[in-house]
């Protein structure tokens, strides 16, 4: 028996995708906002997270399973395009997931006016970059041939027990996975069939729950592997077999050259960059989750959005330090040599503004953290990338500008600095009920600012 | 007064434009506009002006240089929103320069009278292989089913116009025919065909550029080849080679087969202002490498127009049989005993 029969077995399956696109400020440009929040992918509780790390053919898929449940019921089926070696086979850190999940999240920045009366100059000079944006008996093998599966290869890695499947035909291995234990969800078989038919084999793994023991954590690792192929995809389309609703990915890109994005969906920056009320500081999460699911339902679900984009050497503002090259190469990163210089900032030092890899020149890590929010329907097929020749910085910044605290008698340019602020005031209330579809008078309230006043010549006539 | 209503019609026939690279340059412009302030296009205006200037300014010089002023900048114009809607990229000047090695590739790699590359297609292959720093996004277009049927409605007008209808019709459907050969094999969901179908690059790429008529084959028969061809090459580089682009890539790659495909078959070449100018130049007086010939090349008026082709602005789908100059003897009637 290669696995004890489990009481039910649970298909979580593959995932997938994506990135995108940069445009933005550019890496001369400081920024002078001082970063105050993020917003990261914890706020998604169901989003699958995978880094992906490619450079050539040679490719290293990391998987996030936040799965929640009895272990035993835990199951992955991955279709990988070779028979993956032991080698190839790696367990993760689950902190390198948190690490560039808090480097790259959509972050929040704040400014302080400063005195009209005195400051021109600076204000000036701050518009201006605000513009920046085993052992089997022999009858096993011989039912596993009748269904036309071959048990390629089996593995204990970490706590995982992994089987690289061969199958001739799809009902033979929905049979397979059923007669061992996984529960298959109806549809199984119509979904692996493409995968088969491409000669595709399929990575398995389960939990061993003594070796998972032995770890002493109370959580799965992630799995990583490490193969060569001309495909650039991530195959997604089996992870929806269960799916209830729509479902949320969360891509980390890892490239040498350039931007990743999607060449069978559009692939679209978030709207970033803009001015919100100040209020929102206090609930930048709930913000950030209503803005994507916003903008999401506005595409219908088949866009795939870019929430950064960035050299992994530096960052403005720093959401978290970038990562070390020790780190990267716990992503997965394969091509940083081994005698880098340390990073730069020391974990656990005030957070600098900018943070500037020690020794760095360009690093040769670029991070394209792409976010995807999809239903079966509206992604009918896997998530197909390629690597862009685009090296312009993106990142999801929203930016809050708080207005200077004098009086308006001050001097005589505070009257006209309070008017602008109005204005300001006001913009900042349409621009996050643009994003957010939340209603505009309650944000106004919530600012309390007055609807729009003297927007219209005759209501300033009559007034 | 019938001769006055006719009169009528033939003054607004004059109004539309002949050439239906008019009719291109407005619908490229729509969908240039559409891309910009709908699909979230990551070009820079000031990109689209250099590439325009630019390839303008290379269209001149070469006019200039081998006096043929009287030519004008159409095509140039084409080419430029050709360039502006695929090519992408975080520099100033990977736009100009594609432009200008396009405008420069059809007055030096001409074969038989017809420069052999699509300008727009060269030179996107050129900045994506050769300059730092661009891409193609096949992706920005999206699968809107909408936004399909305007591209197949605008690309039919344009097509129609260019009287070379028969090889986009022909490339979509060996293209969706293969992919659908490919969903049926893989045992997919046909909801991939239909995600292929609304995909506005393919669509785009199937009327306003493999459509190109100077850079086709003269005959319907190669033509059809031809259209297969690219067809086949594409679905290969994209599923069976996984990688990006494989529009562009296979008309470029197929390219070289159009002068050998004319030679095999020879037929009439192709004006962009309907088919009696180049009706008035005879193929073989063209057939010379390098200096752009009287009526052949594109986009160059015929010297003279006949009085009896000044109104038709509106040349029907033409088949080489029913409508090339008929060179054979005039059968009698009926023998009349």
């Amino acid at each position: 028996m290669p696995y004890p029969p489990t009481r039910s077995a649970w298909l979580f399956v593959a995932l997938a995708l994506l990135l995108l696109v940069a445009f933005a400020s550019t890496p001369a440009s400081a920024f002078c906002g001082f970063y105050v929040g993020k917003a990261d992918a914890k706020l998604f509780n169901e989003a699958s997270q995978v880094i992906l790390v490619r450079d050539g053919n040679r490719t290293v898929i990391s998987m996030r399973n936040d799965f929640q449940g009895d272990l035993s019921e835990f199951a992955l089926v991955v279709p990988v395009p070779a028979v993956l070696q032991k080698s190839q086979i790696h367990i993760g850190d689950p902190k390198t997931f948190e690490r560039i999940d808090a480097y790259s999240a959509p972050r929040l920045a704040e400014y302080f006016d400063p005195n009209p009366c005195e400051a021109f100059k600076a204000q000036r000079q701050m518009g201006a970059m605000n513009a920046a944006p085993a052992s089997m008996a022999k009858e096993e093998d011989r039912k596993d041939k009748a269904l036309g599966v071959t048990v390629e290869a089996r593995y204990t890695v970490g706590e995982y027990d992994i089987a690289i499947l061969s199958a001739t035909e799809s009902n033979g291995l929905e049979a397979w996975l059923k007669q061992n234990g996984y529960r298959i969800p109806a549809g199984a078989s119509k979904a692996l069939r493409p995968y088969v038919r491409q000669n595709l084999k399929f990575f398995v793994a389960r939990v061993n729950l003594a070796e998972q023991a032995k770890t002493g954590f109370s959580y799965l690792r992630p799995l990583q592997f490490a193969f060569e192929s001309e495909r650039f995809m991530l195959p997604v389309r089996l992870g929806m077999l269960n799916a209830k609703g729509p479902q949320d990915l969360v891509v980390y890109a890892l490239t040498r050259n350039g931007r990743v994005e999607t060449t069978n969906y559009r692939t679209v920056k978030l709207p970033a960059n803009v001015e919100l009320p100040t209020y929102t500081r206090a609930e930048f999460g709930k913000f950030y989750k209503a803005l994507f699911e916003t903008q999401s339902k506005r595409e219908d679900y088949r866009v795939v959005w870019t929430e950064y984009f960035w050299d992994m050497a530096w960052c403005d503002p720093c959401a978290a330090d970038p990562l070390s090259p020790e780190e990267l190469k716990g992503a997965g990163v394969f091509w940083l040599g081994g005698n880098e210089p340390a990073i730069g900032v020391a974990p656990g030092t005030a957070r600098p503004n900018i943070a500037l890899r020690a020794g760095s020149g360009a690093q040769p890590v670029m991070l394209t953290r792409l976010h995807l929010r999809y239903t079966p329907e509206t992604l009918p097929e896997d998530l197909m990338f390629q690597e862009t020749q685009d090296r312009q910085n993106f990142q999801a910044r929203y930016v809050l500008r708080h207005a200077w605290k004098g009086d308006a008698a001050a001097c005589d340019a505070a009257p006209h600095y309070f008017d602008e602020v109005a204005k300001r005031q006001e913009r900042e209330a349409q621009t996050l009920a643009n994003l957010t579809g939340w209603d505009l008078n309650q944000i106004r309230a919530r600012m309390s600012i007055a609807a729009a006043p003297g927007t219209l010549w005759w209501e300033r006539l009559w007034k | 007064m019938t001769l006055s209503r006719r009169g009528l019609i033939s003054a607004a026939r004059a109004l539309l434009p002949k050439d239906a690279r008019i009719f291109q340059i407005l619908f490229l412009a729509l969908l240039l506009t559409t891309g910009v302030l709908l699909r979230d296009f990551s070009l820079h205006p000031l990109q689209m002006a250099l590439a325009f200037a630019a390839g303008l300014a290379t269209q001149a010089f070469w006019l200039k240089r081998l006096g043929l002023e009287q030519r004008g900048f159409l095509s140039a114009i084409v080419t430029c929103c050709g360039l502006s809607l695929l090519l992408r990229s975080d520099t100033l000047w990977a736009h100009p320069l594609a432009a200008m090695l396009a405008m420069s590739s059809k007055f030096v790699l001409r074969i038989h009278g017809k420069h052999l590359y699509n300008p727009a297609n060269l030179g996107v292959i050129l900045a994506i292989t050769l300059i730092p720093g661009t891409w193609v996004s096949p992706g920005q277009w999206g699968n809107d089913l909408a936004l399909a049927v305007w591209l197949l409605m605008l690309g039919t007008i344009v097509t129609t116009r260019a009287r070379r209808l028969d090889i986009s019709w022909m490339f979509l459907g060996a293209f969706l025919g293969l992919v659908a050969l490919r969903v049926m094999l893989l045992g997919q969901s046909w909801a991939i065909w239909w995600h292929q179908l609304g995909n506005g690059a393919l669509l785009l790429f199937a009327f306003f550029m493999i459509s190109d008529p100077m850079t086709i084959p003269n005959r319907r028969a190669p033509r059809i080849a031809y259209a297969l061809i690219v067809a086949a090459a594409a679905i290969g580089w994209q599923y069976l080679l996984f990688r990006p682009n494989a529009l562009i890539w296979a008309l470029f790659l197929a390219t070289p087969l159009v002068p050998l495909l004319d030679r095999l078959f020879s037929g009439e070449g192709f004006s962009w202002r309907g088919p009696e100018s180049a009706r008035s130049t005879p193929l073989r007086a063209c057939a010379t490498f390098g200096t752009p010939p009287t009526a052949v090349a594109e986009g160059w008026p015929a010297p003279a127009r006949s009085a009896t082709t000044a109104s038709s602005s509106f040349p029907a789908l033409r088949s080489p049989t029913s409508a090339a100059p008929s060179s054979r003897p005039v059968r009698p009637a009926a023998r009349v005993r």
